[in-house]
């Protein structure tokens, strides 16, 4: 391993950096160092947020109805703490640590401060996951009053919360720094701009998380009161928000698995800038569409966000799906990948994990999750579909299939290039991200399906089989939700093949410098 | 100047994104058109 020690502006210090063979990034190897920790929690919460998915998913086929109702709620609860949050920005983490310092070939400011956040993240998804399975917060991800968790829930939420805004600010300022010292030149890279707009909207997002749930723990004491109209519009500017910042973090990951890929360019860098900058201004009033049902907030407010916030953010998305495929598409003809159409498509690396990833996540977010957005983001549309599943189905195709599938294909370069293992077990890497990409087209689409024909989400039992008096629920909702079960154990197999093969390399591969960029061949 | 061809470089790439706004038309029209059935405007 090459190291070189570069020298410190005002501290006088040194950091120490490695140099990589196949991408010659230099990795400072303290951030190497947070990096790794932080990705690994982050899949360790990607286990268990799966586990639960599991039995969710064979809770609500209605032939198998496998929890108890108060598991139900417990393991949905646990599910999407887990896999929205902790998993989520875990690995959001890792990857600004990486962005503001491989891509950029500068150290990381403030190493002991990210230790620091580390240790408030991690103290709080475990508090969090503690208290949930010990049945004292029953409340769901959204917890809304009066629904009433133990102090210490909240208490994990904010400690978190705190360590991801710190952890935030410390990219912020390594992105300054580098400037300083000159690291690199001219404009940053696409890829970390696109993460420097994902920290953005954390900043906002995480503040509005304070509002909401620093208010709801003092009234978990015993202290003041909480008005749940209010808690739903600041709830929503982090609950929703939350998964802006994953979008633009998959973003800026899907332009950089199209480089490492096919070495596809950004065909356009200033259009794909602009339309991360149209995310910083619109995107966050996505998160309206929750709101767009409730009586506490005004017309005027709906209006703007149906009629043009929601317009801006969604040119945003659309230059971002022509640009990507774009890319890829020019930079398979330059290899003379000319034949019709399509021939680039069929010629591409399908058996790269990486690239098949990328695809079905581009695949599932564009044809499913985004468009299934827009149409819940209309005000009078969403009075039909408004807490049925229809919206599970849609951030499951937006926050799974497209964001968390693209964090795995980016974890397959990762694992070799930073944690300097190579992939155990590269056939289930290849195959990993189909089963876990058609796995979830059956369950996104299954769980939309079923939530227009009245299945409503958040629910043990939606046909009411025990009741008595008996309720009709139509044999096409049934099959859709009996479609959404096979969908689930699809995709968690997927979601196991992962575990084993970044797992497995983490134990079992011997640690050694990569040979080559393909994580089939390093 | 090079004149090969004449069409937009990344063809493959126009259509698809074509079929991605036809595709988002359908679900917005469409559920447009469900719920005004439901509601009895015609």
């Amino acid at each position: 391993m090459a190291a070189i020690a570069l020298p410190n502006t005002f501290s006088g210090t040194r950091s120490v950096f490695r140099v990589c063979p196949v991408t010659t990034f230099k990795v400072d190897l303290a951030a190497e160092r947070l990096i790794i920790v932080n990705a690994v929690t982050a899949i360790v919460a990607l286990l268990l947020g799966g586990i639960y998915a599991l039995l969710i998913g064979l809770t609500r086929w209605p032939d198998v109805h496998l929890l108890s109702a108060p598991w139900f709620y417990r393991l949905l609860t646990a599910h999407g703490m887990n896999m929205l949050v902790f998993w989520m920005v875990f690995f959001e983490v890792a990857g600004l640590y990486f962005g503001g310092n491989a891509l950029l070939n500068a150290r990381l400011v403030g190493v002991k401060l990210a230790w620091v956040a580390y240790a408030l993240m991690l103290g709080g998804a475990i508090l969090v996951n503690v208290i949930i399975m010990m049945g004292r917060a029953d409340v769901m991800f959204s917890a809304y009053p009066p629904l009433k968790a133990d102090p210490l829930f909240y208490v994990g939420y904010i400690l978190f919360a705190v360590g991801a805004i710190l952890a935030c600010c410390i990219f912020l300022a390594t992105l300054v720094m580098a400037k300083v010292e000159g690291r690199y030149e001219g404009s940053m890279p696409l890829a970390v701009f696109g993460l420097l707009t994902a920290a953005i909207i954390a900043l906002f997002t995480l503040l509005s998380g304070a509002v909401a749930l620093i208010p709801t723990l003092l009234w978990s004491l015993g202290i003041g009161n909480v008005d749940p109209g209010a808690y739903r519009v600041t709830f929503w500017g982090f609950g929703h928000s939350a998964q802006q910042v994953n979008l633009s973090a998959m973003i800026a990951i899907w332009y950089t698995l199209a480089t490492l890929t096919v070495g596809a360019k950004p065909v356009n860098e200033k259009l794909s800038r602009f339309a991360f900058f149209l995310y910083i201004l619109f995107i966050n009033l996505g998160s309206m569409h929750h709101l767009l049902t409730d009586p506490g907030l005004g017309t005027a407010a709906k209006f703007f966000n149906t009629s043009y916030a929601m317009y801006l953010a969604v040119l945003g998305s659309l230059i971002h799906a022509f640009s990507i495929p774009a890319a890829i598409e020019t930079a398979m003809r330059k290899k003379g990948y000319n034949k019709g159409l399509f021939g680039w498509l069929l010629n591409a690396p399908w058996k790269e994990p990486g690239f098949s990833a990328l695809m079905f996540s581009l695949f599932i977010f564009g044809f499913i999750g985004g468009p299934t957005g827009v149409v819940l983001g209309a005000g009078q549309l969403s009075l039909l579909a408004h807490n049925t599943w229809r919206i599970t189905g849609h951030f499951h195709a937006t926050v799974v299939g497209g964001t968390t599938l693209a964090f795995m294909g980016f974890a397959y370069y990762v694992l070799p290039l930073v944690f300097r293992r190579p992939l155990f077990a590269k056939k289930i890497a290849q195959w990993q991200p189909w089963v876990y990409g058609i796995g979830l087209i059956i369950l996104s689409i299954s769980m939309t399906l079923a939530g227009t024909l009245g299945a409503p989400r958040r629910h043990w039992d939606v046909t009411f089989s025990n009741v008595t008096i008996p309720v009709q629920v139509q044999p096409l909702m049934n099959l859709m939700l009996t479609f959404s079960g096979i969908g689930a154990v699809i995709a968690a197999t997927g979601g196991a093949m992962f575990i084993i093969v970044a797992v497995g390399s983490l134990l079992f591969s011997p640690k050694r410098d990569p040979k080559a960029l393909s994580p089939l061949e390093a | 100047m090079d004149n090969k061809h004449s069409g937009p470089e990344t063809p493959g790439t126009v259509v698809l994104t074509f079929l991605l706004l036809l595709w988002i038309g359908f679900l917005y029209f469409g559920n447009w058109i469900t719920l005004s059935q439901a509601w009895g405007i015609r």
